[in-house]
């Protein structure tokens, strides 16, 4: 009982999904302008095995819209199968179906979208994987349309635009779902064997001819007997009978087999007063199907049977099943020409096929004749496919629910068939009594679909995977740009923050140098102070580095003497190299000014490092600098080289070529020969050398390697600039001297060349890059960071020039670089920027002492130890040593500068020189001038005088330690002080016009100190205990020099220098200055007998005073214990003329008063 | 004769008490050399007394030990404020460390870079205990001064003159 209940209730559900299938059937057929005419499909030319799952659950047309394809507009459709329950039909299949029930092809990935290749707009449109429109096309099918519901989903639509023979206007879209309560059988391509299925081609598409022939006639026949039978029911059955065939005859009207029920705008109504004759009459509908049922068979009902019996069951059996397939077809024909193939099939309930069609693309080889009355096994052989096939028949004939699958079928055959995916939809057929007909099979070929909708899974995974990287790339670059700004202040601070307390480091072991030690703790402090420098050097060199790169780094603008700066890394370098077999000359062209506007610092940076990387990869040989003005800084290509060094060499007198070629060590003592104005007869002469070069690699790191960022156009166009430029050499040799004095540009080059180890070709790439050696035992042998090139680089570009690099590995290697200065201008040539640039040159110095040093700590390693041992005891000796055997030669020079004087010639010493002798060689020999001061009076004084000058020195860079290279500068650098003070300062030394000086003092002990020293020389001095004592005094008093403490109470020595300068300089003190020194009375900065100077004597002194009313420049000698800070630098920018550190020593004192007072 | 003989024997005895003390202070001098509390500043500072400034090495030293006491006061009275100015402490610093390398006192100079650095990190444990290192450095200094001072006027008083101004 409770089965038979289960049956009706299913029969009543297939009946009225039949009814509604119908229904859509003519709907079809009504507008589709293939179908309208006949009702029948026109023949398909090809179709593969193909399964048909039409379900017709809910077939349903949708709003007619404007044309073909029009796109459908999307409604939110929930996508749950029973979204297609509220189609046409009120009751659906759908409901009795749970979506759980659908299964899912495990090969599809994404089941929701549903790629069928429909016509193109149509794929596009409406399947198109945009889901929100397939919802839209159910909720339109809802009302009119055709709904297949696609298997892929649990509810998947195709819509397919229809166009009505009447007019574009009854276009209709028709959608097509197929859902999950269809139950189709599937049919398994009907594939023996090959040879009989290429036999059965033709044939096969001859019955598929055949076939719409007699489903055509078919179709009449079946009318006709209906109307026949439609009239005796009419005569005897009941009222609601009579409505229930009213209602078939209608729909067979709306087949369009013979007449086309006009469809206009009332589509709808009429549709919904269809539905609710369908709910009204469901119950008797229901009886009835039932009664009928029982004598149902659905043992084989082929359409020739149905039509030979004429038996009113199996009559009707026929019919239903024909009218089904045939809708299904002309649904599926309407879907797409695309489908790739789809098999449209009936079994009876043996599972044998009683009807088969191909839709599209029909299997050549297969005779669809062949395969009726056949088994899905049968056709194919026992596989799983059509196994599972026929399970899923038997499953939907014994249940009754439409059913459908995705499966998996191989077809072991030659015709390239192979894998495919299929869907299949299975649904029962009832016949009108309500008995099962067997099962309707749609099968479709999704195997494309399939792989399609994988490759748009896989495509659409590799697009979030590449938007994920391409994030993750995004978010690196956002972290590498703060990384690199966060590295940049860091270094930037850190070494700031380090050298700091390194200097402090570095002043105790200077002062622990100082203590008595025996040999070993000396060594031990001496190593000590060495790693220091070196330490401070290379955090220098990051700062520098980093500061460029942060394009943080701010170019001074002073007057600067190219030549100077050479010439003090040259003997710096000459210092260093002492004991090794290298000769190192300074070749400074006639042309090169001594006075230009640029960064004496950086340049001075950017040659000492190229000098001491020559110093340090040559073994024996040569380094040789060079110096020249060049017209444009392009032609500095080395090729051009070789046409401006000819013309180069020309301005240099042979006979004025100075060499010093420092042989080695003999002894300990490191006894030094200097060969003065001796020829260097072993020296090639430029133009041999330079042509043997031409063979030699060229590198330039700014066109290659090391300047990525330049675009290739621009690189081109510095070539092309650059044949010019040559091309202009060739034809006038002379171009280089005959400079555009016009151009307030001066391009300075200068030329670093060494025999020593050379560059093989493969290390240019990497040479000028940060951290980089030649190689990795470079490192190890030679030392160094490999940050000095790079730095080189970032500077010379900075500066506006290039640097180029050519080499011979085993040969030597020559370094080019130009900076941009500027012509000075006759105010700047005149003023006293001299006494900047010196300071500056001084200061300068400090980084060769530091390169020193790191050349010397590169010969600390192992390979070299015994080396650096030498160096670091020969050092102070050496020193010493050089002083000694310099005494003459110091003389002598002294003697030039005297006359040079008289040229109101304010330069240092050297380039006076060098602007007398203009155009010679100068080879400058370390200690070829020893010291007018520390080093002239050196029993036991070097050590202190050495610190004197690197406390001041090292302020900037390194503070170092006691023996140092850079002492040996400076007394030339108090010489050239003094040649510019000298004039002015000319005081009388007898002691009756004693010279008057203020020492501005508050420490006493000092004060007792300096008043002792003065005295035994023969001087005496005011005191003054701060600033505006100071101040006062020189208000008072005109003073030939001032001794300035720097650190005092009230006001320093910086502020008061500041505000003497002021007053040279306009003539009047500040009147903060006047108000301070009035208010602060009392005449303590005086001794006693200045105290009784009244304030009208001070106002007259001023205008009396040379300070006053001359506004002579009164020299200030800085006095301060504060070596481990940046004071020197801050003395010499406040206008200070010299700077004595603490303690005052006797020698000192009296160097500077020499100096100052002679 | 016996009288010559005692006058002799007294100045035989003196030169050689002087020689003893001359030998004391050379080697007193040797040893604060060696320690490395004077320097070769100190020499400076001897050979700057002469007949015409006979004390001029005890003055300074004089005024030194005065003036660095006081100082070394304020430095103490400078770090128990609070907050500390460490400006003024290290003013304070300054004016020691100026004196004692003018006087050629090494150690006492040094420790006084320490404290300096103290006051420039700002630290005022550091100060403290750099301070407590000047003072001992001072007082040891002071010390030796002393007793250089007394071996110096030993000399004297025995007829001598200390051994810096045997030129």
């Amino acid at each position: 009982m409770m089965e038979d209940a289960g049956a009706d209730f299913f029969n009543q559900i297939e009946e009225e999904e039949e009814e509604e299938e119908e229904f859509c059937c003519n709907r079809v057929r009504k507008c589709h302008p293939l179908l309208s005419s006949s009702g029948i499909l026109q023949p398909t030319p090809l179709a593969p095995p193909l399964s048909s799952s039409s379900s017709s659950s809910s077939t349903n047309l949708s709003n007619p819209p404007a044309a073909p394809g029009n796109p459908v507009q999307p409604c939110p459709l929930p996508p749950s199968p029973s979204s297609s329950s509220s189609s046409l039909s009120s009751s659906s299949s759908s409901k009795s179906n749970p979506p759980a029930a659908v299964p899912r092809n495990p090969t599809v990935s994404n089941p929701n979208f549903f790629n069928l290749n429909v016509s193109e707009s149509f794929s596009t449109k409406s399947l198109g994987l945009r889901p929100t429109i397939i919802p839209s096309l159910s909720k339109d099918a809802e009302e009119t349309g055709v709904m297949f519901l696609l298997p892929s989903s649990p509810q998947a639509t195709i819509t397919t635009a229809l166009s009505d023979h009447s007019g574009p206007d009854n276009v209709a879209i028709s959608t097509m779902t197929v859902s999950p309560s269809s139950s189709n059988d599937v049919i398994i391509p009907p594939l023996k064997c090959a040879s009989e299925i290429v036999a059965s081609v033709e044939s096969w598409q001859k019955t598929m001819v055949e076939l719409v022939v007699e489903n055509e006639q078919l179709r009449k026949q079946v009318q006709h007997l209906r109307k026949v039978l439609d009239e005796k029911e009419t005569a005897c059955q009941s009222a609601g009978k009579t409505r229930e065939l009213c209602l078939d005859e209608e729909a067979n009207n709306n087949f369009g087999l013979k007449t086309h029920v006009s469809r206009d705008d009332d589509d709808e109504v009429h549709i919904c007063s269809l539905k609710r004759d369908f709910t009204k009459d469901l119950h008797t509908q229901q009886q009835e199907v039932f009664s009928g049922r029982e004598h149902l068979k659905p043992s084989s009902a082929s359409s020739e049977q149905g039509e030979q019996h004429g038996n009113n069951n199996s009559y009707e059996d026929v019919k239903l099943v024909l009218e089904r397939m045939c809708g299904i077809e002309s649904l599926l024909s309407m879907i797409s020409n695309d489908v790739p193939i789809i098999i449209i099939s009936h079994c009876d309930a043996n599972l044998r096929y009683t009807y088969i069609k191909f839709v599209h693309k029909p299997l050549e080889h297969v005779c669809s004749q062949d395969i009726l009355g056949l088994k899905d096994v049968d056709l194919v052989g026992v596989i799983p496919g059509a196994l599972e096939m026929m399970e899923m028949k038997k499953e939907v004939l014994c249940t009754g629910i439409a059913n459908r699958r995705e499966l998996n079928v191989e077809v072991e055959a030659n015709d390239g068939v192979g894998a495919r995916l299929l869907v299949i939809a299975c649904e029962p057929l009832f016949g009108n009594e309500g008995g099962v007909l067997g099962v309707t099979t749609v099968l479709i070929d999704v195997t494309e679909q399939a792989m399609l909708r994988e490759r748009l899974a896989q495509m659409k995974d590799e697009v979030a995977k590449r938007e994920v990287t391409e994030k993750k790339l995004r978010h690196a670059i956002a972290a590498a740009d703060e990384a690199m700004e966060a590295k940049n202040s860091f270094l930037a601070v850190m070494s700031h923050e380090i050298r700091t307390p390194l200097n402090g480091v570095l002043g105790m072991a200077q002062i622990l140098a100082t203590t008595p030690l025996n040999s070993e703790q000396k060594e031990l402090v001496d190593a000590m102070v060495f790693s220091g420098d070196v330490l401070l050097a290379i955090i220098s060199d990051i700062l520098d580095l980093s500061k460029v790169e942060a394009g943080t780094m701010e170019l001074e603008e002073q007057g600067l003497n190219p030549r100077d700066i050479v010439k003090h890394v040259v003997r710096t370098a000459i210092a260093a190299t002492r004991e090794r077999n290298i000769s190192i000359q300074a070749i400074v062209a006639d042309d090169v000014p001594t006075l230009v506007i640029g960064d004496p610092l950086r340049i001075k940076q950017v040659i000492t490092n190229l000098v001491f990387n020559a110093v340090k990869f040559t073994k024996r040989g040569y380094v040789k600098v060079r110096l020249r003005v060049v017209n444009h800084p392009k032609t500095s290509a080395p090729t051009q080289c070789l046409g401006n060094l000819s013309s180069f060499s020309e301005g240099y007198d042979s006979d004025h070529i100075l060499e010093n070629s420092v042989k080695p060590a003999a002894a300990a003592s490191s006894s030094t020969h200097l060969e003065l104005g001796k020829v260097d007869r072993k020296e090639k002469s430029p133009e041999v050398r330079f042509s043997e070069q031409m063979n030699t690699v060229e590198w330039n790191p700014l066109l290659e390697g090391g300047r990525r960022d330049i675009p290739e156009d621009i690189l081109s166009t510095v070539e092309e600039d650059k044949a010019e430029e040559q091309q202009q050499l060739l034809s006038d040799p002379n171009s280089t001297t005959s400079n555009a004095q016009g151009s307030p540009d001066i391009w300075l080059q200068y030329e670093i060349e060494d025999t020593g180890i050379g560059i093989p070709k493969g290390a240019f790439p990497l040479l000028f890059e940060k951290f980089t050696q030649v190689h990795s035992s470079t490192t190890r042998k030679y030392g160094g960071t490999g940050l000095g090139l790079a730095i080189c680089k970032q500077l010379v570009q900075l500066m506006g020039g290039q640097i180029l690099a050519q080499s011979e590995e085993g040969k030597g290697s020559t370094f080019t670089f130009t900076v941009r200065c500027k012509r000075p201008t006759q105010a700047i040539a005149a003023g006293p920027i001299k006494t900047v640039s010196e300071t500056k040159l001084k200061k300068n110095l400090c980084h060769s002492t530091a390169q020193l040093h790191k050349l010397q700590a590169g010969m600390l390693n192992p390979l070299c130890s015994r080396n650096s041992a030498m160096n670091l005891q020969l050092l102070p000796r050496m020193i010493k040593s050089e002083q000694q055997e310099t005494r003459s030669a110091d003389s002598s020079l002294k003697l030039h500068n005297g006359n040079n004087n008289n040229n109101n010639n304010n330069s240092l010493a050297f380039s006076s020189l060098g602007s007398h002798e203009k155009s010679k060689v100068l080879t400058c020999a370390a200690g070829a001038r020893g010291g007018q001061g520390a080093f002239k009076e050196n029993e036991g004084g070097v050590q202190r005088s050495g610190r004197w000058d690197t406390a001041s020195n090292g302020l900037r860079r390194t503070s170092s330690g006691p023996p140092r290279i850079e002492c040996l500068f400076m007394p030339q650098f108090e010489e050239s002080k003094s040649l510019g003070i000298i004039e002015s300062a000319a005081a009388p030394k007898a002691e009756k016009n004693a010279p008057l000086l203020l020492l501005a003092e508050d420490n006493k002990v000092n004060v007792m100190v300096a008043m002792s020293m003065l005295k035994r020389l023969g001087l005496a001095a005011d005191v003054a205990y701060n600033g505006l004592e100071a101040i006062k005094a020189l208000q008072t008093k005109c003073y030939d020099l001032v001794l300035m403490d720097i650190c005092m109470p009230l006001m320093d020595g910086l502020e008061v220098t500041k505000h003497i300068r002021e007053f040279e300089r306009c003539g009047y003190w500040d009147k903060k200055i006047i108000q301070a020194t009035s208010e602060s009375g009392g005449a303590s900065w005086c001794q006693p007998a200045y105290r009784q100077l009244s304030s009208t004597a001070m106002v007259a002194s001023q205008e009396n005073f040379p300070i006053g009313g001359g506004r002579r420049h009164l020299p200030i000698v800085a006095m301060t214990a504060n070596a481990l800070s940046n004071c020197e630098d801050q003395c010499s920018k406040t206008g200070m003329d010299s700077f004595m550190t603490k303690p005052v020593t006797f020698k000192k004192l009296k160097d500077v008063l020499d100096h100052f007072l002679s | 004769m016996g009288k010559n003989h005692e006058a002799g024997s007294g100045k035989e005895e003196d030169a050689m008490q002087l020689a003893v003390a001359k030998q004391q202070y050379g080697e007193h001098m040797d040893s604060l050399r060696a320690e490395g509390l004077l320097d070769d500043q100190f020499l400076e500072l001897q050979q700057l007394q002469d007949e015409s400034s006979p004390d001029f090495v005890e003055e300074v030293v004089l005024l030194f030990i005065q003036d660095s006491g006081r100082i070394i006061k304020n430095l103490a009275d400078s770090l128990e404020q609070k907050p500390v100015n460490f400006k003024k402490v290290d003013a304070h610093v300054h004016q020691f460390k100026g004196s004692s390398s003018s006087i050629g006192a090494k150690r006492v100079k040094a420790v006084c870079i320490m404290l300096h650095m103290c006051c420039d990190r700002q630290d005022q444990q550091g100060c403290l205990l750099a301070l407590e290192h000047v003072k001992r450095e001072f007082d040891l200094i002071k010390g030796k001064l002393q007793t250089m001072l007394e071996l110096e006027k030993q000399i004297v008083a025995l007829g001598g003159t200390p051994p810096f101004m045997d030129r």
